[in-house]
């Protein structure tokens, strides 16, 4: 099999089972980690022991939920279950290279590394699938104002129950109703 | 592209003494296979996707572009 084939045979396979292997975990964490790192111009750190913990958490939570029903309810509590599982354990920090005083934004992202790699990882989850369930695109990338960011990650950093309501912290589209 | 420092705590030995319970992996692995299958029908259209630039689209949703 050529590395194309490869490549779309892998993709074709992914599906949210590979989020229950470690691989599948990290691989989630480091792209958003690296994609946060790569926006703000940061350096991105982590604790290996933390997000070791934090797959852990995440397996325990998945095995122990109790979902009423396989319908969207349960993909939207698996989402806010991984926002939890990572936001409980300090995995990643950021140290800035360059730093625009005037960003608000990147305030809040060194202030609440680990929240923020959190929300966007579920967030992640999330779209990825809503994307292929309705076909529609990611927005223009605007941005939430950082307020907004910053409420998301506060309420998670004093709260983990603030995960479930993630959906609503970050202002993301359901096709559900 | 900014690369991850997982040099953190490498040194102290502690990832080596967290164990992950097999059972509940695989326990974990079929509720999120259920789930993918009753609200994606898995398998339909994934192949369109690249997982990492919907994670980076993301993030730029998020954050804005800069």
């Amino acid at each position: 099999m050529g590395e194309a084939a490869l490549t779309q045979d892998v993709a074709r396979r992914w599906g949210l089972a590979a989020l229950a292997d470690e691989a599948g975990f990290d691989r989630l964490l480091d792209t958003v980690a690296a994609a946060i790192a790569d926006r703000f111009t940061l350096k991105a750190h982590q604790n290996l022991v933390a997000r070791r913990m934090a797959y852990i958490a995440w397996i325990e939570r998945l095995s122990a939920d109790n979902l009423p029903a396989m319908d969207y309810r349960a993909f939207v509590t698996i989402c806010a279950g991984l926002i939890a599982s990572i936001a409980r354990h300090r995995v990643v920090s950021f140290s800035a290279m360059i730093r625009d005083p005037h960003s608000r934004m990147i305030g809040v992202v060194l202030k609440y590394p680990n929240e923020v790699v959190a929300l966007a990882a579920g967030a992640s989850l999330y779209q990825l699938r809503i994307g292929e369930l309705t076909g529609e695109e990611l927005g223009g990338g605007g941005g939430l104002p950082a307020i907004v960011v910053e409420n998301a990650a506060a309420n998670l950093a004093r709260h983990s129950e603030a995960a479930s309501r993630f959906r609503e912290l970050l202002q993301l589209h359901t096709p559900w109703v | 592209m900014p690369a991850a420092d997982e040099d953190d705590n490498k040194s102290d030995g502690g990832i080596d003494r967290l164990r992950v319970d097999g059972r509940k992996v695989d326990v974990a692995r079929l509720r999120l296979a259920a789930i993918d299958r009753a609200v994606f029908a898995a398998g339909a259209g994934h192949a369109a996707v690249d997982h990492d630039e919907m994670i980076r689209r993301t993030v730029n949703m998020l954050f804005g572009h800069g």
